[in-house]
């Protein structure tokens, strides 16, 4: 199915450290026009080539920044561009959820139907996740104040971490707290990319990890995960786990070597991306919606070199690694950060290889 | 199984003679493995793709069109130069010129060609020829793949 990361908004009330899409320029709100097209184009393209599937994640910025009034004209132009033309339409949200409040609750209820489900940010360690103008703990009031609401309306979220360095001696607490305060939320850690603010040199020099790092954490995190039952919500090792064990090929896009085919991102100007961390970073952008369609995406130079990248690797830097299956070169707009080529395989290759070893080697060999 | 006859096109007096010949071979079930297909024009071997994919007498399999089509329908990692490996002296070399690529020829990178080719159009000289073999045989495999699901 088609994901598209659409972004109404690159406005934010959080400041976050490491923000990977902050930028200095003025912030952009989605007109209904441009969603309107929007939805046109990724309905016919989920219509010709999708099985008439779309999944839609509300992304940001931070998306419930927007008025009521955006979301009303939004969910009617959802029926009139999508649902109404046949298409099984699933949608998310990824917020820093300190604007769910019992007045927007009902907006993510309408949005999110039985089946979606809120995706959010969160750190237990102060200073790193702050809100703009506000006292320092005041996101983490907020936030936890949203889940209490999200978990008394049904709604099911999900938490994700960024692994930085000041959190590298805390991870299995981390893990813990996560597991024990929201054992029914989805977990998902990342490592933060060098990107947005993230790239200014003193956050980089305060919180940034090297690849070797990011593999000892994810070695340290297994442990925790391993300990906890293996719960399969929990990412990355779940899906990995699935794969290494029973062969399910369930990987989330960064490694499942198939992202050209299963993701799009839309800025709040109606540029089209090849992902939302592209969008963010500015990468691989296919065009405007005011002026493409779908036979002009499908064949779009970016497409080719994107499917490409995965035989040149596997043919040079990754011909003889035994772990190809688990990563396909992984996310590439990790190899341009790290290298500035799009050929490029991720720069977190050596940590994740060590990861493989450490944990699935050894399964194989007992 | 028999092994199959190495074929050279170039050694005939015409191409229209070499493939009377080749029809002749297949004709009778025989493989072929052609050796010279980067010397042929590009209207020559598109000749051998149709007389392979679409006429009857084509009972014998040609080699390398076979392998290809047959990594095309089955979304085989296999490619031009596993199909025509270079000789033991090559091997560096080539490899050398496949992590160069991006560099010596950026276009490879952007080309549809590219999963089967991997830029070996670009070191036999044939590139030109290979762009208009390897779309006929990727579109046959969809044709295939369409009616293996009917």
């Amino acid at each position: 199915m088609t994901t598209l990361i659409l972004k109404p908004t690159d406005a934010c009330n959080a400041n976050c450290r490491y923000c990977s899409a902050a930028s200095a320029a003025p912030s952009r709100n989605l007109g209904p026009e441009l969603l309107q097209k929007i939805f046109t184009l990724f309905g016919d393209w989920s219509r010709r080539f999708d099985g008439n599937h779309l999944k839609l994640i509300w992304h940001g910025g931070e998306p419930l920044l927007m008025p009521p009034e955006f979301w009303e004209q939004a969910f009617r132009l959802e029926d009139e561009c999508l649902t109404k033309r046949g298409i099984a339409l699933e949608q998310g949200i990824q917020t820093n959820a300190t604007r769910i409040t019992s007045e927007t609750l009902p907006i993510l209820q309408r949005m999110l139907g039985r089946l979606g489900t809120v995706g959010t940010s969160y750190d237990p360690m102060p200073g790193i996740r702050e809100l703009k103008g506000e006292r320092e703990g005041a996101y983490a009031e907020q936030w936890e104040a949203a889940m209490g609401l999200l978990r008394g309306a049904g709604i099911r979220y999900g938490i994700l971490y960024v692994v930085h360095r000041a959190s590298l001696p805390h991870l299995k607490e981390i893990y813990a707290r996560f597991r024990q305060q929201h054992p029914e939320a989805g977990l998902r850690f990342n490592p933060l990319y060098r990107q947005g603010r993230a790239a200014q040199a003193r956050s980089w020099e305060d919180l940034g990890i090297t690849s070797e790092e990011w593999g000892r954490a994810l070695i340290e995190l297994h442990g925790a995960w391993e300990a906890d039952g293996r719960p399969g919500n929990v990412l990355p090792f779940g899906p990995w786990w699935r794969l290494h064990q029973k062969g399910h090929w369930g990987l989330s896009c960064e490694c499942s070597g198939k992202c050209v085919d299963s993701h799009f991102g839309v800025g709040p100007d109606g540029s089209v991306y090849l992902c939302g961390r592209s969008s963010d970073g500015g990468t691989f952008r296919f065009g405007s919606v005011v002026d493409l369609d779908i036979e002009a995406l499908h064949a779009h130079p970016h497409r080719q070199l994107l499917a490409n990248r995965l035989v040149f690797l596997r043919r040079t830097t990754c011909r003889d690694c035994p772990w190809w299956l688990y990563c396909h070169g992984g996310c590439v707009n990790d190899g341009l950060l790290a290298s500035g080529s799009p050929l490029a395989p991720t720069g977190f290759c050596a940590g994740l290889r060590s990861y493989f070893e450490a944990v699935f080697a050894r399964e194989s060999a007992s | 199984m028999t092994q199959p006859t190495p074929f050279h096109c170039r050694s005939h007096a015409s191409f229209d003679a070499a493939l009377a010949a080749i029809r002749r071979l297949s004709r009778d079930g025989q493989a072929v493995v052609l050796r010279d297909l980067d010397l042929l024009e590009s209207r020559e071997a598109l000749a051998l793709v149709a007389f392979f994919l679409h006429d009857p007498e084509a009972k014998g399999a040609i080699e390398p069109l076979a392998g290809l089509l047959s990594a095309a329908l089955h979304r085989q990692a296999l490619s031009l130069w596993d199909l025509l490996p270079p000789g033991d002296a090559e091997v560096a070399v080539t490899e050398a010129f496949i992590r160069d690529l991006p560099l010596r020829h950026p276009e490879c990178m952007h080309c549809a060609c590219f999963p089967l080719c991997i830029g070996y159009g670009a070191w036999a000289g044939s590139c030109g020829m290979w762009r208009e073999v390897l779309p006929r045989l990727g579109a046959a495999a969809r044709e295939l793949r369409l009616l293996r699901r009917e």
